[in-house]
């Protein structure tokens, strides 16, 4: 499981996904409707963290 | 002539698997895979949509893509310090991305180079010139902040000092002049500064439903970006796990160009019916991303001052 933290002003929104491809999917999911904004691929993936199952 | 001993057959061979396993030959591996060619684009309907455009609204455009160009050209002429200190530090999959980064730059040149010739019809250095707002026109009315030209001053600056300490030798020299370059160059160019100058030309082109190849274009760029932000990130995080001092060094080099932070450019701001506070809220999640990224702490004063809405820059955004 991977889990990344909104760094936007005043966000802490946090998402989670199975895989990479997934993560990228939802975090630009998130940003576009929280923020009108994208992030990049490369970003996503080196601002993440791997979790277990339960979120730890 | 210095006489170099040849190295143990054993020592010859760099890419370990080790090394195959790592983030940094991950980024190498992956900008072999997402290889795009500006020669293949159309830019057919650009050119059409070119013509029909207003003149405020083509302008607000080439201000941004001369500038884009010229720095992209800078920072492909600019980058070889970086690959000489990761071959003198002995990091090999850092020279095999960085092989494939300096390829990027150059594509990145290509492209608006091929963009303004096949669409506005500028080739000629003058006629780029022209449309280009210089960076006096950006004053901060309080006096405390200064906004400087990062690709143009800080750049080779930071470059000198990286190969004067290559060519030095020290180990621990070439390691901080590779973090106050990786800063300078990919945490605050093309990791904050530049951001808001991709996403305005994304979000005005889109309202605007034009110029298609020029939104692929800048698409394209942001991919590319995106890894050569994260390497220099990566390569600062790893330095700096190795020796926290280099933190400071970080910090040192974002406070002396923090002003081109505090406000929109000169540049960044001639597009008609622009929401700049959106561009300028963003900077600080590009920043604190960056921070995060190398595993250190974002200097809270800094991002108080880019949020300030007191702080903002009066512009004369006349070209020339």
């Amino acid at each position: 499981m991977k889990r990344w933290t909104c760094l936007e002003v005043g966000c802490d929104a946090t998402v989670t996904a199975a895989d990479e491809d997934e993560l990228i999917e939802k975090v630009n999911a998130h940003v576009g409707a929280a923020h009108g904004s994208y992030e990049l691929e490369d970003v996503i993936l080196a601002n993440a963290e791997e979790i277990d199952g339960n979120g730890h | 002539m210095t006489t170099v001993e040849p190295k143990a057959v054993e020592q010859r061979f760099l890419l370990t698997p080790e090394l195959m396993a790592g983030a940094i030959y991950r980024k190498y591996e992956k900008a072999t895979r997402k290889f795009w060619d500006p020669k293949e684009f159309d830019y057919e309907r650009d050119r059409s949509d070119w013509e029909r455009m207003t003149e405020a609204q083509r302008e607000g455009i080439i201000t941004i893509t001369v500038r884009i160009e010229a720095g992209e050209q800078a920072v492909t002429d600019e980058l070889l310090p970086m690959l000489a200190a990761a071959h003198e530090l002995g990091r090999f999959d850092w020279v095999m991305f960085l092989s494939t980064f300096m390829q990027e730059e150059a594509r990145h040149s290509e492209f608006f180079n091929i963009w303004h010739r096949e669409v506005c019809g500028v080739t000629r250095p003058e006629q780029k010139a022209a449309h280009w707002p210089l960076r006096e026109h950006t004053v901060d009315p309080t006096g405390r902040f200064r906004t400087g030209e990062p690709v143009y001053e800080g750049i080779p600056k930071y470059g000198a000092a990286l190969m004067d300490a290559v060519r030095g030798g020290d180990h621990r020299a070439i390691e901080e002049g590779f973090v106050r370059f990786a800063t300078i160059y990919n945490v605050w160019i093309e990791g904050v500064l530049t951001m808001p100058t991709y996403e305005i030309v994304l979000d005005t082109c889109g309202a605007w439903d034009v110029l298609p190849t020029l939104q692929a274009g800048f698409r394209g760029v942001l991919a590319d970006e995106g890894r050569h932000i994260t390497f220099g990130t990566e390569a600062c995080r790893i330095l700096i796990a190795e020796h926290p001092e280099y933190e400071a060094l970080v910090h040192e080099i974002v406070d002396e160009y923090c002003g081109n932070a505090v406000g929109m450019l000169e540049y960044q701001r001639n597009v008609p019916g622009l929401d700049l506070q959106k561009y300028q809220t963003q900077k600080v999640r590009h920043y604190r991303n960056r921070c995060r990224e190398m595993g250190i702490e974002p200097d809270q004063t800094l991002i108080d001052a880019i949020l300030d809405p007191n702080l903002d820059f009066v512009v004369d955004v006349q070209a020339g």
